[in-house]
Formats: structure tokens, sequence, C-alpha cells
């Protein structure tokens, strides 16, 4: 906690000295913005992002959906700047049940006119003049130096980096939940996760860059209090993790290669440690007018035991693995409001671990681009009689730049599904094929999208 | 009916009384001042209102327009070693010199009087030798009063603003290709007439004549972007290396190409290192070299670099500052032969860095440089951030430095929008001297209605090849391009 304190109170004075410090100097602003328009023929999705559909006789039919981001930048000088993210999404028709952040409709009914604006972001972004460092204090995003298997989210906290010749270091601190009530005379904090962020970079040329990386949650969600509601099922389910990593960003002739590979251990609870690991890699290879793309992930399982040897994630929305360009057997990073896949985006699976490998190629021909791609996906461990294999997915998609900035594309993914996913009886997973011989799930994508 | 009389005839006396009045006063318009060689303290405006409270009284009243003046004063202000001079004309509005005064002096104690004396002499030579009757109304008002009817003088119609209103047009002595179809990005010269020119298909050499003629050209593939376009040369054979800087899917591969009787051979190629010609100091163009990173768009420190057996060589490594990279930056002295860095930050603004020690030592309030090319390299990690998997790095424009140390800078402006969509619509070339605490703008060129995608200056003729874009790419069309040539002295 004294760590944390003092942190914020650096953050703070930091913040003050380069507000004061600085020239007086007019405001600008910066604007960025998107807009993705989707439509879907599908019998996977139905415009919600809990997890695909998975059974028998499963019913094919269209929905649409959209969603504009729009971030306004107040920029004080090079050295200041206030970030602030809006989301709006709504599906085709309307959903008034909340939907996406909102609480009530989501504006797609008859006549709109409903309140959907979400906050992403709001973070104070600074250099501070005296050690040239740079901190972010806020409502931000991160994203772990893992491929987001392990986290990718918009959390509050603080960062700091600061850059010494090839070595570029990382501090950072992040509340990510705090169930404390309001006004608790049990006092502030006490039924809170944080993550603790430590981040190593080093380029020891121009083509390899080396990293290592320490993350720490401490999770006291779950603890009880006199005077304040504890949640009865605490997130993530663990009380102490850590997690130690490396991982490399290399350029070989044609190639690239990221490599990377952690080690997590800590407390589940008072009676079970946790002892997992993941590795993983990917790559890209220039070959023809395009390039290759390859990737895959290992992520251990639990088989039972005194420990937990399960890969250990903070949720499964967010986590993500966006190099493997895939539309169902893990959700797409194109994806806007529908945003999951056939596991629910648990890559864990539910604690069985997971191995998933994935390659595909890409190009383009002037104002059309064109990906290809396939990929694979098991379970590290299997539970009782189920099988391992979820699937295996191919999909294609070929765009086109209307303008610099706005392209349209048209993709079609499909999958046949394993005996995981398809099983008759026991050997099937039930927590995500929903009946026995489920059909295999297919989609066809159509997009128009805009970013500036 | 007596007191409506009364009325007219009161009315009609004061009427007369106050064109009678007019016809005696000189309206004098005092233009403001030339000041050289800087203007220290905003001397010009301060001269200019120095001598309008002096130049007004016997028969004389200052106007705030020269359209409205029979008399325009145009003065200068200029200071040689320790001695200045003020001079001052005054001429009737139809052009014919009234009057002219100079005072001189040693320091700025003795401007003011200077100022006044000045004043008087021109005052007296404005009453006595202003043609009177040239705005003197007729005595006679059988009609309406002539002061009620806003009439200029036949002089007055033909009004010439001092010189210092009149923004020169230096298009005029320009000259302006055919229109280009496609939009080009990048251009390069080496001394001589002929350029050569980048766009999304390759580079092209072209030849100014009466109209611009291409004499060769190269494709490249598609998945080759052209970021940048420089040449050395010619050497003792004649023969010009033309250096294209490529990014080939997220990675720098670039190109040397010699030209030789009017043909592009390719020398070397998938060559990891971006390239730029400067001519720092304004001396001899050398050729540059930097690399890029895993991580650092811009990695290291930039090097000159020399072509040996087809291989890159680098020496002397110039440490980059904040912002700067091989692309956006050049070197300059000062008269006591200190060194300066200048660049362009992200945001746009110039800045100068102290050159040895990196320090800031100045940044212009106005936005200059400002390109539409860019290139995009996979960011997974920030993909939220940024909302595509890209991260787009914009480049900025060259920067020069005249041989008199003086610094050449597009302003592209127009700019309609933030974020990674940009489109400029108009441009200016200034011109800054380094006067040892600012950069002080000397002239700039004519506000052109086209985006300037890139520019070369050639030196030896002091002339600027000047590649616009005169028509950005919309639904179904190729977009369009211009060459300018422009001298500057």
């Amino acid at each position: 906690m004294s760590f944390q304190k003092k942190l914020l109170a650096f953050a703070a004075v930091s913040a003050l000295s380069a507000a004061t410090a600085v020239p007086a100097m007019a405001l600008e602003n910066e604007f960025h913005g998107m807009f993705k328009f989707m439509g879907y023929q599908t019998n996977a999705l139905a415009g919600g992002d809990t997890k695909d559909i998975l059974r028998k006789d499963a019913h094919s039919g269209f929905f649409a959906e959209q969603r504009a981001r729009i971030m306004y930048i107040a920029k004080a000088n090079d050295n200041l700047k206030l970030v602030t993210h809006f989301e709006l999404d709504t599906r085709f028709g309307g959903i008034s049940t909340g939907y996406k952040g909102t609480t009530g409709n989501d504006s797609g009914n008859l006549d709109a006119d409903a309140l959907t604006l979400e906050t992403k972001n709001i973070y104070l972004d600074f250099n501070e003049p005296a050690t040239g460092a740079n901190f972010k204090v806020g409502m931000q995003p991160w994203a772990d130096a893992y491929g987001s298997l392990f986290l990718l989210a918009d959390m509050t906290g603080a960062i700091a980096t600061k850059k010494v010749d090839a070595f570029t270091g990382q501090l950072g601190w992040f509340r990510f939940d705090d169930n404390t009530a309001a006004n608790a005379i049990t006092g502030p904090g006490q039924l809170t996760a944080d993550l603790i962020v430590a981040d190593g970079k080093f380029a020891i040329n121009k083509d390899i860059t080396v990293g290592a990386t320490y993350y720490n949650i401490q999770n006291d969600t779950g603890l009880s209090s006199a005077s304040t509601t504890a949640p009865t099922v605490s997130i993530p389910n663990y009380e102490l993790l850590h997690m130690i990593g490396v991982n490399a960003d290399i350029n070989v002739g044609p190639a690239n290669i990221k490599p990377f590979a952690a080690y997590q251990f800590g407390d589940q609870n008072s009676a079970k440690d946790i002892s997992a690991y993941m590795m993983g890699a990917v790559g890209k290879v220039k070959a023809g007018p395009g390039a290759v793309n390859f990737s895959g992930f290992y992520l251990s399982g639990d088989k039972g035991g005194t420990n937990n040897n399960a890969f250990q994630i903070v949720t499964t929305g967010t986590t993500y693995f966006n190099p493997a360009n895939m539309w169902l057997l893990i959700r797409p990073n194109q994806a806007i409001n529908t945003s999951t896949s056939l596991t629910g985006n648990d890559m864990t699976v539910g604690g069985r671990g997971s191995i998933g490998v994935f390659a595909g190629y890409e190009g383009a021909m002037g104002k059309t681009f064109y990906n290809a791609n396939a990929g694979y996906m098991r379970t590290a461990e299997a539970r009782g009689n189920e099988k391992k294999s979820l699937g295996t997915e191919v999909n294609a998609q070929v765009g086109y730049k209307i303008f610099d900035n706005l392209s349209a594309s048209a993709a079609v993914a499909y999958v046949f599904l394993g005996d995981a996913l398809n099983g008759k009886g026991t050997d099937r997973i039930t927590t995500y094929a929903q009946t026995a011989d489920a059909d295999n799930p297919y989609l066809v994508n159509l997009q128009l999208s805009y970013a500036f | 009916m007596k007191r409506s009389l009364v009325a007219i005839l009161f009315l009609a006396g004061t009427l007369l009384a106050a064109a009678a009045a007019s016809a005696s006063t000189i309206r004098a318009y005092i233009a403001e001042f030339t000041v050289s060689p800087a203007d220290n303290g905003n001397l010009k405006t301060t001269l200019q209102r120095l001598l309008a409270t002096r130049l007004a009284g016997d028969g004389v009243v200052t106007v705030d327009t020269p359209a409205e003046a029979d008399v325009i004063v145009s003065g200068s202000y200029t200071t040689l070693g320790k001695m200045f001079s003020l001079d001052a004309i005054a001429k009737s509005a139809g052009g014919k010199q009234l009057s002219a005064a100079f005072e001189q002096g040693e320091s700025m104690d003795v401007l003011i009087p200077a100022v006044g004396k000045i004043s008087g002499k021109l005052k007296g030579d404005i009453v006595k030798q202003f043609p009177q009757g040239a705005t003197a109304l007729p005595e006679a008002a059988p009609k309406a009063p002539r002061a009620d009817i806003v009439r200029p003088a036949a002089s007055a119609e033909l009004v010439k603003a001092p010189s210092s209103e009149i923004v020169r047009s230096e298009g005029a002595a320009g000259w302006t290709s055919q229109r280009l179809s496609g939009i080009y990005s990048g251009v390069a010269t080496w001394g001589t007439k002929e350029f050569v020119t980048a766009d999304d298909k390759g580079i092209h050499l072209y030849r100014p004549g009466s109209k611009l003629d291409l004499v060769t050209e190269v494709a490249l593939p598609d998945r080759m972007k052209i970021l940048a376009l420089d040449a050395m040369g010619p050497e003792a054979n004649g023969r010009v290396l033309v250096f294209v800087t490529i990014m080939d899917r997220e990675n720098i591969s670039s190109r040397i190409y010699a030209l030789q009787n009017d043909t592009l051979k390719l020398v070397a190629e998938d060559i990891p290192y971006m390239f730029r010609t400067i001519a720092p100091y304004g001396g001899a163009k050398k050729l540059f070299a930097q690399q890029m990173g895993r991580s650092d768009d811009f990695y290291g420190d930039v090097y000159e670099a020399s072509i040996v057996d087809k291989g890159v060589k680098l020496s002397n490594p110039i440490k980059m500052p904040r912002f700067a990279n091989i692309f956006n930056f050049n070197l300059f002295r000062d008269q006591s032969g200190k060194s300066y860095l200048a660049t362009f930050s992200d945001s746009g603004y110039l800045l100068v860095y102290a050159a040895d020690t990196g320090e800031e030592l100045w940044r212009s309030t106005d936005k200059f440089g400002g390109s539409e090319t860019y290139f995009q390299r996979r960011d997974w990690e920030n993909e939220r951030t940024n909302m595509t998997p890209f991260r787009t790095r914009f480049l900025d424009q060259r920067i020069t430095v005249t041989d008199k140390g003086e610094i050449l800078v597009p302003q592209n402006s127009g700019f309609f929008v933030l974020g990674n969509l940009r489109s400029y619509s108009k441009y200016s070339v200034v011109n800054f001297a380094w006067n040892g605490s600012s950069l002080e703008e000397k002239w700039r060129t004519k506000q052109s209605q086209n985006y300037l995608a890139d520019y070369s200056y050639n030196p030896a003729t002091k002339e600027l090849v000047l590649l616009e874009v005169a028509q950005k790419d919309t639904f179904g069309g190729k977009g369009g391009s211009v060459v300018r040539l422009l001298g500057i002295e």
C-alpha cells in the first residue's frame, strides 16, 4: 500500500509541476474516430458476446450492428495532454435490455434517441520535466506483452515509462476492482483487486528487442467485511498471482518472430497454490506479393491435485489473441459489439488449458486487400470422458479501400468442430456445446470500416 | 413654413461650411515603416504612430487607409553599424513626389527628435506643394452639397498603395508544368534541369521544356510504398544516384538506381536503410541514412552514408534530439559558428535545438511543414488505443539550409481534421534567418491553393522545384499533380 501511495503522490506532484513548468500555450484539439458497420449471416452468433451458438440444427439468420468511437485529446503542449475516448454501440433494430455497457435500449430501436455513450478512457498523459519520464494517470488501456492472452483491458491506474538509450522501463499500478461501498466506515481500499506491472525492454540492435516482465495481482475483493457486501465469487478466482515472463521481437532475414513464455505462481486460496505456465510465438514471413502469418500458443491446464496448474487470467472478456486471425475459434480482431468465440473467449477452456496453431496469408493488390487463414485448437488437458479437439477453422476475406481510411470487405469463416464440441454424449464439453451433435458453425461477414 | 425655411438655410449653411473646411484639409496616410535589418521592439508601428501624431495639424489630418488619403507618406528605418537613418517620402495619391526627408543619428535617444524634424519638413512641403485644386470643391453648390456625396477625387481612384501593402506574387516569375495524372509524393533534383518524382506506381524522370517531358520511368511492385526520394550527383562520368526509401510489408527495403544517359538502372535493392540527402550548414549535399527498429520507427542515430561495392558505409553519427529523424532535420550555424539543429515537432511546430547539447532553444508559434506521406506498422498491443491494428506514422517536410545560412521550410495548411486522416489544401514556402535567439521570417512565397507533397532546392540556380497535388484522390479518379519551378532570388 505504501508503494501505491508513494506512486500516486509522485504522479500528482509531477502532474502539477508539469502543468506549471511549461509556458502557457493555446490548447490544441485533436480528434480521432472510428465507425464500423458489420452485417452477419450466421448460425453461430445472435448479436451478443457471451459465446457462440453450438447446437444441433442451429438456425441461420442475419443481424447487423455498428460501433462508433470518438477520441478527443486536449493537448496543452508536447508534454501534456488529456485523452478522452468514448464508444457508442448499437445492434440494428435495437436491444432494450441493456447492451454493451448501456442500461436501457441501445438506440437501434424505432426513432432511436437513447442514451448510449460509453466512457472507455479518460487519462492524463504527461512527460515529467525533471526525469523525462512519461506518466499516464487515469482510466487507460493496457495490454500485456504476451499477445493479450493474459490481459488487455481499459483500467484505472497509473503507469510510468522511462527510456534510457536502448532500454525502456515501465512501472505501473492498476486498481481494476474496488468493492468497498461508498462511505464505508471500515475505511477505504478493503475489498480491492490491484495489478502491479514492471516491464523492461532492451533493444540489442535494430533487429532484436528482448523484454522481461513481472505482473502481480493482489485480489482482496472476496474478503469478508462486517459492513460491506463482498461478492460471493471474487473475480479473478484467486487471491495472489505472480507472473514472470520473457519475450522477444526478432527480425531474421525476411521473417519477424515474436516468441514469449511466462510462469505463474501464487495462491488460489489458503489451501491451494497456483503453478502454471504459457508459451507462444507470433511470426510473419514475406512471401510472394504478401506475407505468411503464423502464430501459436500453449496454455497449461489443470488435471486436479494439490496445485492448480491452469493458466490464470483475470476475466475471459479481457483476453485476446489477435494474431490468430480467426473468426470463430478465437474472437476476431476486427470484431465490434459481437466479440466472442466457440469457448466464450475463454482460451483456458475452463481451466483445461489449450493449444492453438494458426497460419495464413495476406496481401494487397492496389486498393484490394485479401487474407486467408486456417487454425486448429484443442484443450491441453481432458476431464473425464471429454475429448480434446475443439475444432479447425478456415476463413478468407477480401476488401477494397474506397478511400484511404474507408474500406469495405467481405469475409467467410467455417469451423469443422472437433469431438470436444460436437460429441454425442459425455465426450463433449457441455459448457460450450449446448446440445449433442452440434452443427458446424459458420458466418459470412460484411463490413464497412472508417477510421481517422 | 418660416421655421422650415430657416432650418433649411441653417442646414445648407452648415453643410457648405463643412465642405469649405474639407476643401482646405489635406488627408495624409502614414504607411507602416520598413525596418532593416530586423524589427526589434515593433519599430514599424511605433514609427508609424509617432509620425502620424506629429504630422497632424496645420491643415493636415491623418487617415486610416490609403484609399481615403490625398497624400501617402512612406518611410524606412535602416541601421548600418552604429548609425541609423530615418527616411520618409510623401507622395500625392497620383504618385507625384511632394517631399522627401531624412535624419540620421547614432543612438535611439535621438530617434524621437529625428521623427519630429522629419515631420516638420514633410508637413511644410505637403502644405506648400499639395495641389489644393485637386480636391477643392466647386464653390457654387446649386444642388446637393458635395459633402453629402462621398466621391473620391479622380486621382484617388488610382491610389497606389505603398509597396509594403503589396504581397508580391512570385508566381509570375515561376514556371508551371502541365497537369500530371496521379498523386505524386516525392521529388529529387541534382543541380540540372531534370528531376525524378515518385508516386504510388514508381519513379519517373522528367525534363522541363515548353512542357514537362517524361524521359523514363521505373515501376515498383504494388506492395511497395515509396516514403522518400533523393538524388546525389552527378559523378564525373555523369552518373546520378537516385535513392528510393521504400516500405515493403512493414520493413524498410530501399533501392538505389543509377541514372545515366536517360536510363534508370537498379544498382542495389532491399537495403534496410532510410535515405535522405541534405546540405547541412548550406554546404555540399551529403547522403544520410537511418535504420528502422522493431519498436522504434527511427532507430538510433542518423549517419552520413556512402555507397561502397553496393553496400552502405556509415560514418559521423548525429544524435537526434526529441522529434527529429532523418526526414525532418537540418543543421545551420550562426555568425559566431555555433551549430544548431532545426526540426519539426510531432504537432508541426518548427524547433531549433543547440546541436551540441540538444537543448531546445526556440519553437515557432505557427505550424510549419506538414505532409500526407505516412507508413503503417502492425501494433497489436495498442490496437485498442489506435482503433486499428496499425500504428500510423506521418513523415514531415524537408528543411533546407541555403548557402546564406537561412532556412527554407514549406508551410502546408488548410488542415481540416486531425487524427490519422490528413488533408492539406494550401501552402507557402517560408524563408527564415536566425537572429541569435529566434528564427525570423524574411519572406514567403505567395500562397498556392494546392497541397505541397515535396520540394527540392537547387542552390546553383536558386530555384525551388515544387511538387504540388492539384487534385486529391477521389472515387473513381486518379487525382492530379503539378510541378512548379520558382526562382527565389
